[in-house]
């Protein structure tokens, strides 16, 4: 049942490249289209996948996009305090950012799992409190002129290929094998299709709780490398529109909210068909906004026509089982 | 006695009061009731929506659309009054039309085909944004702007219009939650679903219901808000979801419903607003507000759990 989504999705996804081609031809299937989606692709993919992580243990980490700003912009102050020895600054800098990332998701595990906060206010909560700690930083400004060693992280290519996306699929790599082929990522679907349940067959739900949102944290901290090194810039409302896109990314990609569901191809592939559905109404010349309403009402009718096909084959299985 | 000094209410009413007095030590401006009062006033919106989406949110649910149904709605307000410039009262009543139009139309898709509320809320949102940004920049010019309607000149009994309308919403929530059925349904709903409907409350018009308030409420802040400015601001209202949020939890609602009170949303929705404007009198950079306001909101949460698993430890025999 969980596959046959996905094939879906992928269905979706060849229909819209085919129908796109037909319509626009070469101005659609051309570098230019592949080189804006390699710009792109990398830091909304890695926000959705912090989501997915989450939300696969049942909580909406809303906090998210705070989480990366402020290992971007901790990151960036370190390397603009010492920007002497070109290597070592790139070093420090990359690996504060995933610091600063893995301890944001300690503390939303803590508060989460330790304190019994339930997900969306604790992570509400800490998202006001990252911004706030990022505001009192920067004061409300940005840090420019980073390292350019470290701007090659973002903007350089290699073999023709721009190196975020190396870096995206590198991480999915690592989710993939960690979620859907290790012991713990089936821990972490277990406690989210049951918690109770997951509680009474002997996983520490505490305790992979809290590790699932450090992972969160830690893939936050990789979206900050990309972004900062993109824009060889950070500042506190980098991004601020990613969350809500991310959850859109997410909830098409099949992942559920009640938790439990979800997996890495589903994400990426509804990742890429609503690029490509910007993309198609982009080159058809719709208003921006007019395409954020588009994709509301794509995300609303994926969830009734799921519906439906659920109670579908909900009746089908109650009439065999007769 | 214990009772009382218990609940939620009557700690955030203590905590509100010392808030206010050490607020006007620091700063003898802010002491005035008059000032407070007209903070209530400007900041109508909070308490409206607040309370507007507390239904909803006893049962259970999240409404993350409510600042992109105030957008829509007040875009509409606009389009219709470029061309006939109503009087103020059809101008409010045909905000509450469409707010509770809209408001039907999410509660629709939700009950009938049970869908959590939090992701249709969310696509809703989206479409009420994206769509109304273009309308209103291709359809609505600022030389087109209403006639003046002088909004703040209206009192009642010295107060500005805006207090009557959030008594107003006090008052038929209060009633609706106490004293109708549908209130009941609501809290049972929000306790246990399953449970209510074995029972048979509807589950259906319920979820229609809640959201037809919280529409009529977004419908009401969209007429005030578009005589107010005499003009559409698509940005103004955006975030604002979240803002209510932790004010109608602080005000002691679970997010898996079954609790909450029309009581404690008020007093929470007028702690945040003291606390929020209360920072800027005694001289905290800005910066430091939304930290604050952050970790209040886990504080106060899990202090709660932590009461709470007490309570159960006191009553395991």
């Amino acid at each position: 049942m969980k596959k046959n989504y996905e094939n879906k999705l992928m269905m979706i996804l060849v229909g819209l490249i085919v129908f796109g081609t037909l319509l626009f031809g070469r101005s659609f299937l051309s570098l230019n289209t592949l080189m804006l989606f390699a710009n792109q692709l990398p830091e909304y993919g890695l926000i959705a996948m912090a989501l997915m992580v989450t939300l696969i243990v049942s909580g909406v980490n809303l906090s998210v996009v705070a989480m990366t700003t402020l290992s971007g912009i901790g990151g960036a102050i370190l390397m603009n305090a010492n920007n002497n020895i070109d290597i070592v600054t790139v070093i420090l800098g990359v690996s504060m950012m995933i610091i600063i990332g893995l301890l944001t998701g300690l503390i939303n595990g803590v508060v989460i799992s330790y304190l019994e906060v339930a997900p969306i206010i604790a992570t509400l909560g800490t998202m006001l409190f990252f911004q706030g700690l990022s505001l009192n930083i920067t004061k409300g400004g940005a840090i420019t002129a980073l390292n350019a060693e470290f701007t090659y992280l973002g903007s350089g290519s290699l073999l023709g290929i721009p190196i975020p996306i190396y870096i995206f699929a590198i991480v999915c790599i690592i989710i993939y094998w960690l979620l859907e082929k290790s012991e713990f990522g089936l821990k972490l679907y277990r406690i989210g299709k049951d918690p109770k349940a997951a509680k009474y067959s002997g996983i520490d739900v505490k305790k992979m709780t809290l590790l699932a949102y450090v992972l969160a944290g830690f893939i936050a901290g990789i979206a900050a490398i990309i972004m900062s090194s993109r824009y060889n810039s950070i500042r506190v409302d980098y991004g601020s529109s990613y969350l809500i896109y991310g959850i859109v990314i997410v909830s098409f990609g099949g992942v559920s909210l009640k938790g439990g569901k979800g997996s890495v191809r589903g994400v990426i592939t509804s990742l890429i068909i609503v690029s490509v559905v910007t993309r198609l109404l982009n080159l058809a010349s719709v208003d921006a906004n007019v395409i954020e309403g588009i994709i509301g009402l794509m995300l609303l009718l994926s969830l009734i026509i799921q519906h439906l096909i659920n109670k579908k084959s909900v009746v089908k299985t109650a009439a065999d089982n007769k | 006695m214990k009772n009382i000094l218990h609940k939620r209410e009557s700690y955030l009413l203590v905590v509100t009061l010392v808030l206010w007095g050490v607020i006007s030590i620091m700063n003898p401006n802010f002491a005035s009731p008059r000032f407070v009062m007209s903070l209530i006033g400007f900041n109508g919106v909070y308490f409206i929506c607040a309370l507007g989406i507390l239904p909803l949110m006893i049962k259970g649910e999240i409404d993350l659309s409510i600042g992109g149904m105030i957008t829509a709605t007040n875009v509409i307000i606009v389009l219709i009054n470029i061309k006939l410039q109503l009087p103020l009262i059809l101008i409010v009543a045909i905000g509450l039309l469409v707010g509770a139009l809209l408001g039907a139309v999410s509660g629709y898709i939700i009950g009938r085909f049970k869908l959590p509320s939090v992701i249709v809320t969310l696509a809703m949102m989206n479409i009420y944004y994206g769509f109304s940004k273009y309308i209103n920049r291709v359809m609505v010019h600022d030389d087109q702007a209403l006639p003046n309607y002088n909004f703040q000149d209206y009192k009642i009994f010295g107060f500005g219009i805006d207090i009557l309308f959030i008594v107003v919403m006090i008052v038929s929530l209060y009633y609706l939650m106490h004293y109708t059925s549908l209130g009941r349904s609501v809290y049972t709903i929000g306790g246990n679903k399953r449970l209510a409907e074995l029972i048979g409350f509807p589950y259906f018009s319920t979820t229609m219901k809640v959201h037809l308030i919280s529409g009529l409420s977004a419908g009401l802040v969209a007429a005030i808000s578009s005589v107010t400015f005499n003009n559409v601001n698509t940005t103004i209202h955006s975030g604002i979801e979240f803002e209510l949020l932790i004010i109608v939890i602080i005000g002691g609602v679970s997010i898996l419903g079954g609790s909450g009170s029309v009581l404690g949303t008020f007093l929470s929705c007028l702690f945040i607003i003291i606390l929020r404007n209360g920072l800027v009198f005694v001289r905290i950079p800005v910066f430091w507000h939304d930290m604050i306001i952050g970790v209040i909101i886990i504080l106060i949460v899990s202090y709660d759990m932590f009461r709470h698993r007490v309570n159960l430890n006191d009553w395991r025999p």
